[in-house]
This record gives structure tokens, C-alpha cells and sequence, in this order.
């Protein structure tokens, strides 16, 4: 039994997407794991799918051309669905500002230094990687 | 006794009134009086070699009133013991000579009192130049008793005649020689004596000719003025005002002054030409209020009408504006001015100018640089932040894959090369993560707290407890529980973690006895930790200027990574604090770090 039932990785970085999933894999992090390396994307699959298949974690990189983390924060506030998932921020970024506005958003449960190991996957099931406890 | 009538008219009475005998005589003359008739009585009548006498006496006239008499008489037969037996003689109504004779008296005193008063210092000079008289006042002024002027020439060395600005004063311009020369009385001359024992005195003397005889000047009078105190404060105020003068003179700032409402200019320094070009006189002689203003830079002139708005509002303005000088060159000065108010009312305004155009260029050439920096370093925080951020996407994803081929092909992960990778990509990504951390540091502006320093450390031994055991080192923790220092929470745990894992790391293995000890001290609001150990040490004269740089590694050590000290000064001193190193090779090091007293 995965210790999630839906998960979705949104980054642009597609070598980061391929071993997040294998990781995940590997540790049964979840079921179903969606992969997407445009945010835009991300927001239309979110549009399309019904209530009982909204992932339990999304993870969400930043600096993405096209459309980056935040933008994507903003289009899904017409949804009203943030606060039917946890949303963690996957990022190598360490500038203060973009901490600060994580801290900030109280629709984000935390921020993740990359990369992925089987050690964050498991602070996060266990809910010791969020900004508000 | 007989009388004529001609006597009792005299005292207005008649023969029934008066009974003629010595004793009714006596009772009419003046109590004060009688003396003079006892001691004729007695002196004159028993001598046969006497016999006139003459007094003037007051009798009781007949109303009430004493009139004064004049008796005068003589002893005309003595019997054959020498003895008077008739005195004949006459008494003759004086009243009214005595009375000039009283006024007179009164005057002559009146005139000694005035001559002699304090107040006033009266001389007379014959012609000859011989001091004649000098009144009590006048010794005051001359240092002399009045015998001792009186015998004086006006001339006599004893005084030093000077004039009012301490020169010898020319015999000839003396009052006494002028008054001779010109027949004509002299006012007000001024000149200064200074006595035998060195006294000075300034004195103003007045007078002229005071007798005649035949048409030729017999003697003069002078009525001399102390003005020593006057001339002292004159000098004093001369003094000051040269000084001002000088000082005004000198300056290249300018002073003004102008009266209200009139806006006329009463003073401004001659400085004002080395500032606009044109002379003081431009301004002084037929100034109307806008020849200065015409002068200031078209583009300044509103901060010039909202300085006037200031003016109006609280009496005063400071301003800097740009004028144009008259060789049509523009200056930057300042302005500033404050009205003076007389009873309520401003009747002055003062001002201030000064040429500030050097500063001013430097000003605007410093915020020029500053804003060329503020942007560089903007960009190169972005920079940074890009680059860090890139470079760790990248690391991470080799670490990770790095994972994943260990994970799920053992095999491969065995190969040398292949851990030799991994150790390479787990380097990177710290030194990365440090490189992160030093970024942070430099742009971070993190509110300073009061910490307890003791918490610290021991936190860093109960985390690091394996570290220490495994080394086999003394810990010596002698921070007393009552240190506490101005820092940021996390920058103070990492300097702490990095100076002692530094000292951990770098023991002596040939040394039995290893230890680092960490203790404090405070020393006028500073608290200074020491971290000393007896380690490898470190060459300062090698490296010292290197120790804090970027990268440097000092000891041939497996986990040395140099980032570490760097980060530590950089956490340090952006808390206002420093750091200071003592080594030596084989002997140890000490680290001193120097942070705000918390308790202060």
C-alpha cells in the first residue's frame, strides 16, 4: 500500500521529474504519480480531473519559464482546490525573497531543498517538512 | 549808667522801660554774647595799661529781635588803686553790615564746598606753568595730594603723558601748551597720565583762560574727566570689532544683514565677491531685494520661494541653490537667514552664505557612484542567486541519479570511479550549499538578539557529543551561565559550530592530551570568546591574510573545505562584530571573536 494515493510533480527540469518518480517509485511514495514540465499543463489537468482524484501532495518548482511557481499559485486560486491538497515548493533556489513568500502563502505546506531523497519523501509523510506545523 | 535817647530808640524802648544799670544791660545782651563782655570786665578794666575795648554784640531789641551792636568804649578815671570809676563810651546799631558780613560768609563756604567736591577735578595753571591750585578731586586723578600738585609744573616728568592709545603725547598738543598758543579755551582733549607707581589714568580735560592782567593771560583753569573706565571698554570694543573685521575679512563664507519691512541691506562681507563676482558695494549701495535674486539659476528658483515660504513660517530658512556669478558661471551655495525680532516685531534679517559648489560636485558625484554600485550589486545578487540556483538543480540531479544507480544496480555503484563520482557530486553539492549560505550572509540584514551564550555551547556538545568522544579531546567549556551577547541566533550557532569542529578536526594525533577550551570575557561592552586549542596550528606568516579568504584550505586534511572561516567573519562582522587568529605550527591556535555585550 503506497503511502499516497495521487501525487503530482510540476518542474521544468526533466531529468529532476524522471528521478523524483523513480525515488517515489522506489520508496511506494505513491499510486499514481503526474509529472508535468509546463505549469500550464499542470492547471488544465487540475481543471479536468474530479474531486476524488486531486493529488494529496503536489510539488512545485519555481523558476519555470512559460508559467514559474508563483504565477501558477495565482491561476489556481480560481479553483478553489489549494486547500483540498498540500502543496510543498521544490526548489535549489536560496534567495530570502522567495523563502519569505513561501512562509507567507498559507496555501503552502513547506519548501523543499532539492534534491529528493528517500529521507524528505519520508519527513513529508510523517509531516515534518511543513512551515506551520 | 546813662543813656542818651538816641539809645533807647535804638532797642525801641523808653525810659519807664529801661532802667539804666549794668546788670539791666546785661540781661538784654545775647547768652552766647556775654563772654566777650566778662572778659573785657575781666581783662581790660583791672589793667591800668588798658582801657579801650570793642566788640560786636547782639541786645535784645525792645520787639524780641536781636539787633547786632557795636560797643566800643574806655576806661576814662581809675581811683588811686587803679580801680575804673567812669567808662565812658558808645553802642552803634551794626545790623545790617553784620548781615552782608554772615552772607558773605555763607558764600565763600558754598564756593570752597563746590571747588572741593570729589566729583569735580579743577586745576589752575599760572602762566608760567606753575600748578597754582588743584581741588580734592583732583588728586584722585593725579595721584598726588593737593600740596604736592601745587607745587608742580603742568609738565612735570612725574607724570607720563600718553595718548589714548599708549604713544608718547607731543609736550606741544598738551591743553595747557594750546591754550597759551591759541588764547581760546580747549574741550574735551583726551590723553592719558600714567603715575610714578605706573598707574594709568585717561583723562579728558575742558578749560581755558581764567585771569587776566592787561590783556595778557595770568592763569588757567581746567576741569579734568576720568575716563579710564570709557576708554578701557572702548578699547575692548575696538579690539573685539578689529577681531570680528578680521576674521569677516578673511572668511570665504558671507555674512549679511537686512532691515524689515524695508529690505535694505545694512551689511554684507566684502567675501561676497569671491562668490558671485560682484563687489560689496553692489549690494550695499542702492540694493533692491531682487539683485540677489536675479542672480539664482532659473531651475533652483522654486526651492528659493519655498525657503521664503519657511521664512514666513517659522522665521527662518536654510537652503541650497544654484546662482549664476557674474561671469555667467554657476555656483552652488548655501543660504540660510533668520529674522530678528525687536519687541515682538522683526525689524532684521540675518543671513548666512557660503560657496558650496566643491562639496556639492562631490555630492552628486558620490550619489552617481553610489547608484552605479547599489545597481552592480543588485545584479550581482541576482546573479549569484541564478547561478547558485542552476548549479544546485544540476547537482541535485546528479546526486540523485547518483542514488538511484547504487539503489538499483549495486553492481555499478561499486566500481571506484563510479564512488568516486558520488564523493565528487556530494562535494559539490556542498560546497554549493555553502556558497549559498555565504550568499545569505552578505544579503541578509537579520535583527540582532540578546542570546545566551552558555545555551549555545552546550547545545554544540550535546549535538557533536560523538564527535567528541571518537576524537578523544577535553572539552573545556568555561562559559559562566550569565554570558550573553547581541547576535543573530543563527549566525552565532554556526560560528560556535565551525570554531570548535575547526578545532576538533585539527587536533595534534601525536598529542596525548588534546583539547580545545572556549571561554569568555567582557571588556567595555564587548564580550570576547576565546576558542584555544593545542592543534596543528596554522603558519599565519603563510597564510594569515588568506585564513578568512574564499576556498582556502590550511591543514593536508581530508574534510577541509575553507568556506567555513570565511562564512564565519562574514556572520561576524555583518553583527558588527570581528575576529582575530593567534597560531602557531605544533602548538595550537586561538580564535577571538568580539560580539556586543548582551547584557548592556
Amino acid at each position: 500500500m503506497a503511502t499516497f494515493k495521487n501525487i503530482c510533480i510540476i518542474d521544468d527540469d526533466e531529468l529532476f521529474l524522471i528521478i523524483s518518480k523513480s525515488i517515489m517509485e522506489d520508496e511506494n511514495f505513491a499510486e499514481h504519480i503526474h509529472n508535468f514540465d509546463d505549469a500550464r499543463e499542470a492547471l488544465k489537468y487540475l481543471e479536468t480531473i474530479d474531486q476524488n482524484s486531486y493529488p494529496d501532495i503536489l510539488f512545485l518548482d519555481i523558476n519555470m519559464p512559460m508559467m514559474d511557481g508563483w504565477e501558477f499559485m495565482d491561476a489556481l486560486q480560481r479553483y478553489e482546490i489549494k486547500d483540498k491538497m498540500k502543496i510543498y515548493i521544490t526548489s535549489s533556489s536560496i534567495n530570502p525573497s522567495d523563502l519569505e513568500k513561501a512562509e507567507q502563502n498559507q496555501f503552502i505546506s513547506g519548501f523543499i531543498c532539492k534534491p529528493l531523497d528517500p529521507r524528505k519523501l519520508q519527513d513529508i509523510a510523517d509531516g515534518r517538512s511543513n512551515i506551520r506545523s | 549808667m546813662t543813656v542818651n535817647d538816641r539809645w533807647y530808640k535804638m532797642l525801641g524802648c523808653s525810659r519807664k522801660d529801661f532802667k539804666p544799670s549794668i546788670e539791666n544791660w546785661h540781661a538784654l545782651v545775647h547768652p552766647e554774647d556775654m563772654k566777650m563782655l566778662t572778659d573785657i570786665m575781666d581783662n581790660v578794666f583791672p589793667d591800668p595799661n588798658k582801657s579801650d575795648f570793642y566788640v560786636e554784640l547782639r541786645a535784645k531789641h525792645k520787639k524780641g529781635h536781636y539787633i547786632w551792636i557795636l560797643d566800643r568804649g574806655a576806661v576814662v578815671e581809675r581811683n588811686q588803686y587803679g580801680k575804673p570809676t567812669r567808662i565812658s563810651g558808645m553802642h552803634m546799631e551794626i545790623s545790617k553790615r553784620k548781615k552782608l558780613e554772615i552772607e558773605l560768609e555763607n558764600e565763600r563756604n558754598f564756593l570752597n564746598k563746590v571747588i572741593n567736591a570729589n566729583a569735580l577735578s579743577l586745576v589752575v595753571i599760572n602762566k608760567s606753568g606753575n600748578i597754582t591750585f588743584a581741588n580734592r578731586g583732583a588728586e584722585k586723578i593725579l595721584g598726588l595730594e593737593k600740596s604736592k600738585i601745587e607745587d608742580k609744573a603742568y609738565n612735570d616728568p612725574i607724570w607720563q603723558h600718553i595718548t589714548l592709545d599708549d604713544e608718547i603725547f607731543p609736550a606741544e598738543d598738551l591743553p595747557f601748551s594750546r591754550v597759551m598758543k591759541n588764547k581760546e579755551p580747549i574741550q574735551d582733549v583726551q590723553h592719558g597720565i600714567i603715575w610714578k607707581d605706573g598707574t594709568k589714568k585717561y583723562i579728558s580735560i575742558t578749560g581755558g583762560p581764567f585771569n587776566y592782567s592787561n590783556g595778557e593771560i595770568e592763569d588757567v583753569i581746567f576741569s579734568v574727566t576720568n575716563i579710564t573706565e570709557r576708554v578701557k571698554v572702548q578699547k575692548q570694543l575696538d579690539e573685539t570689532k578689529n577681531q570680528m573685521q578680521s576674521i569677516l575679512k578673511e572668511m570665504d563664507d558671507v555674512v549679511w544683514s537686512v532691515t524689515l519691512p524695508e529690505y535694505k541691506m545694512i551689511y554684507i562681507t566684502p567675501s561676497i565677491e569671491k562668490v558671485t563676482g560682484f563687489p560689496q558695494a553692489y549690494y550695499l549701495e542702492h540694493y533692491v531685494g531682487n539683485r540677489w535674486e536675479e542672480r539664482v539659476y532659473e531651475q533652483d528658483r522654486k526651492k528659493l520661494k519655498k525657503a521664503y515660504e519657511d521664512l514666513d513660517k517659522y522665521g527662518s530658512y536654510e537652503v541650497e541653490y544654484r546662482i549664476r556669478t557674474k561671469d555667467n558661471e554657476l555656483k552652488w551655495v548655501l543660504n540660510k537667514g533668520t529674522i530678528i525680532k525687536r519687541e515682538g516685531k522683526p525689524f532684521r534679517l540675518d543671513g548666512y552664505i557660503a560657496d558650496i559648489s566643491k562639496r556639492k560636485e562631490q555630492e552628486l558625484a558620490l550619489d552617481k557612484y553610489i547608484k552605479i554600485i547599489e545597481d552592480q550589486n543588485d545584479r550581482l545578487k541576482n546573479f549569484t542567486y541564478i547561478v547558485s540556483h542552476n548549479l544546485r538543480s544540476h547537482s541535485a540531479n546528479i546526486q540523485g541519479l547518483m542514488y538511484l544507480i547504487a539503489k538499483k544496480h549495486p553492481e555499478i555503484g561499486e566500481i571506484e570511479y563510479v564512488k568516486m563520482l558520488s564523493k565528487a557530486s556530494n562535494k559539490l553539492d556542498d560546497t554549493l550549499h555553502h556558497l549559498n549560505n555565504v550568499v545569505s550572509v552578505v544579503s541578509s540584514a537579520e535583527e540582532l538578539q540578546k542570546i545566551n551564550l552558555s545555551e549555545v555551547v552546550t547545545a554544540f556538545s550535546d549535538t557533536f557529543q560523538n564527535l567528541i568522544e571518537e576524537s578523544k579531546i577535553w572539552f573545556l567549556n568555561e562559559i559562566s551561565e550569565n554570558v550573553y551577547v547581541e547576535a543573530v541566533p543563527a549566525f552565532l550557532e554556526s560560528i560556535i559550530t565551525n570554531l570548535l569542529t575547526n578545532a576538533i578536526k585539527y587536533r595534534d594525533p601525536d598529542k596525548e592530551d588534546s583539547f580545545v577550551r572556549i571561554s569568555s570575557r567582557n571588556f567595555n561592552g564587548i564580550v570576547i570568546i576565546e576558542i584555544a586549542d593545542n592543534g596543528l596550528g596554522i603558519d599565519l606568516e603563510k597564510y594569515g591574510e588568506k585564513l578568512f579568504g574564499m576556498y582556502k584550505t590550511f591543514h593536508a586534511h581530508k574534510d577541509s573545505r575553507g568556506l567555513g572561516l570565511f562564512l564565519t567573519k562574514n556572520q561576524i562582522e555583518s553583527m558588527g562584530g570581528k575576529i582575530e587568529v593567534e597560531s602557531k605550527i605544533g602548538i595550537g591556535s586561538t580564535f577571538k571573536v568580539f560580539l556586543k555585550d548582551g547584557n548592556i
